[in-house]
């Protein structure tokens, strides 16, 4: 009923809104999506990823190669982002869940930082700091209306989200879910209990990066162009942050700290130029003041 | 250049680097094993090292008061952060992490709001060659190597002669048990802390002639220390001063047949095949893991 009251009103909000308060609604869908893909490894398996940007920016870039390379749809852009994301996580999981808790973040942070400095490296399949640009889409592979409308990108992040959102609802009360919960909770028990852990964290890990890459799809295609900044760790950061304002603990929580943190940096945006200053403030009143955010919201899960 | 020079050439450059890239890993290894706490921010200290060179080589036109100046002012700022921002975390490895990213973040952007996003060079202090091992190799860099051994050597001293080394070497041993002894424990972190940014803080000074220096430098060399602390085995002074000059010299080896980044990605590689072999790195010693 509740959820029924505010897609509707997502749906009708457009209206309400400027040109760029929708293309700015988009943006923010887009990096919700993103906070929850986060999350399955965070909030519901336990693992502290310090390595997403890498995941939603070989998205954004798959989608992008697929637009150049490939055939001028959305959909197929999507895909090929989500393929992208899937197998660099697949590798990068493959060693990274073989440790735990600080090691863990050292890996994932790692990776990305190399991939960083590769994306920087080959600009002439990156484009650097400069990106890729491609003339924006049409809905369906060449037809209906152009993708650099606000309003058209607005329902598209909106569709995405909405269908990411009802499926890892669908997840975190799986079986599978469960497992990942009781992973988090207690790797001793879960081993106990006949589970190989370390395969369903690397499945919770691969899961978590083929959203980010889903994310990083929407972003090139209602963008129209990806540049080589989005495997920057502060876009790591970002999602920590997000998820820790919104909550761990659900689905929607990372989503709504997304949107938080995103409208508050716009507005601030006017008088602060280096909005990065008080982000890294933020963090560290967080660590100091609220260190439970860290370790106990996710005890509200709905599920077990 | 023939074949014979260029792999002596790249071996020498990946000895420099590697002795900087020990200087810089020491200082990561050195917080970790005594606090527990992996300073995401190390490469933001290594950075700010290099700017403050930049900076008061301008103003001074004098290296040696860069040398003089800039590591300390980082060793400083370091202690700061110990006292402020690690004090109230300082028993949780993952919260260490996320604060120091705060702490990263903060530095990165400081310096882009203060000196700007251009990229700057140093001149070289000592500029000339001098012919060593048939091949004319310059002089800066082999006095960088010669600075790096004396401050690693000037640590061990420190660790091994001193009272306060003897501290920090209990501390590192059984914190709980050094407080029971009477060691002032938190003075001994701030030590160590600001031991381990001055490290940072000299590496960038040393290394800002032969890089470009600009505010994102942190990033490579950061990913570099982690390779480095996680095939050595986190806490390990050694092993990470051992494991950075072998990197050095195997990334120098390979950057003769191709490019500074793909060798980076063989170090990543070589990374992961000790994690999957040896998941608490090669040197890693069990009165340090605990």
């Amino acid at each position: 009923m509740t959820a029924g009251v505010v897609l509707l009103a997502l749906v009708l909000l457009p209206a309400a809104l400027s040109r760029f308060g929708r293309f700015f609604a988009a943006e923010i869908f887009t990096w919700a999506l993103y906070a929850m893909g986060f999350n399955i490894c965070f909030g519901m398996t336990g693992m502290l990823s310090f390595g997403h940007a890498a995941f939603f920016a070989s998205g954004a870039y798959g989608a992008t190669f697929a637009v150049l390379y490939l055939v001028r749809d959305p959909w197929v852009a999507l895909a090929a982002a989500v393929v992208a994301a899937t197998a660099l996580a697949t590798l990068v999981g493959f060693f990274a869940v073989r440790v735990v808790s600080h090691s863990f973040v050292i890996i994932t942070i790692t990776f990305s930082l190399v991939l960083l400095l590769l994306a920087h490296s080959q600009k002439d399949v990156t484009g650097g700091d400069d990106g890729l640009l491609f003339p924006p889409l049409a809905l369906v592979a060449g037809a209906g209306p152009s993708l650099a409308t606000p309003l058209v990108s607005y329902y598209v992040a909106l569709a995405v989200l909405v269908a990411a959102y009802t499926l890892l609802r669908r997840l975190s009360r799986s079986p599978l879910g469960l497992v990942f919960q009781a992973v988090r909770d207690s790797e001793r028990r879960a081993t106990l209990a006949g589970y190989d852990v370390q395969r369903y964290r690397w499945l919770a890990f691969v899961l978590s990066g083929s959203v980010a890459g889903l994310a990083g799809g929407v972003y090139a295609i209602t963008h129209a162009q990806v540049n080589a900044q989005l495997f920057d760790v502060t876009v790591s950061v970002d999602a920590v942050i997000w998820t820790l304002i919104g909550g761990a603990g659900s689905v929607l929580g990372p989503a709504v700290g997304a949107a938080l943190v995103l409208a508050f940096t716009h507005a601030v945006s006017g008088w602060i130029v280096y909005t990065q200053i008080p982000v890294g403030i933020l963090l560290i009143l967080i660590v100091i003041f609220w260190p439970r955010g860290l370790s106990g919201v996710w005890r509200s899960w709905p599920a077990s | 250049m023939d074949l014979t020079t260029l792999v002596l050439f790249q071996l020498l450059n990946g000895l420099v680097w590697g002795l900087v890239i020990a200087l810089i890993a020491l200082g990561l290894a050195l917080i970790f094993g005594i606090m527990e706490v992996i300073n995401v921010a190390h490469g933001s200290l290594y950075m700010l090292g290099a700017v403050l060179a930049w900076y008061v080589f301008g103003v001074t036109e004098s290296f040696a008061a860069a040398v003089l100046i800039a590591p300390v002012a980082v060793g400083a700022l370091s202690m700061g952060m110990e006292r402020v921002v690690l004090r109230p975390v300082e028993n949780e490895k993952v919260l260490t992490i996320i604060a120091t990213t705060g702490v990263m973040l903060v530095l990165q952007h400081s310096v882009l709001a203060t000196f700007g996003g251009a990229v700057q060079r140093v001149p070289s202090p000592l500029p000339g060659a001098v012919k060593i091992l048939g091949i004319h190799y310059p002089v800066y860099r082999l006095a960088v190597a010669a600075a790096s051994v004396a401050a690693i050597a000037a640590l061990w001293l420190f660790l091994s002669r001193t009272r306060y080394g003897l501290w920090l070497r209990a501390v590192r041993q059984d914190g709980k048990m050094a407080t029971a002894l009477g060691i002032p424990v938190g003075r001994v972190y701030m030590l160590a802390v600001g031991l381990g940014g001055l490290l940072a803080g000299l590496g960038g000074v040393l290394a800002a002639p032969i890089v470009v220096v600009q505010y994102q430098m942190g990033f490579d060399i950061l990913a570099t220390v982690f390779i480095v602390v996680v095939i050595g085995g986190f806490g390990s002074l050694f092993g990470a001063a051992a494991t950075a000059v072998l990197l050095g010299m195997t990334e120098g080896l390979i950057t003769v047949v191709a490019t500074p980044t793909w060798a980076r990605i063989t170090s990543l590689a070589i990374m992961g095949a000790i994690l999957l072999a040896r998941p608490d790195g090669i040197f890693r010693r069990r009165a340090i893991a605990r």
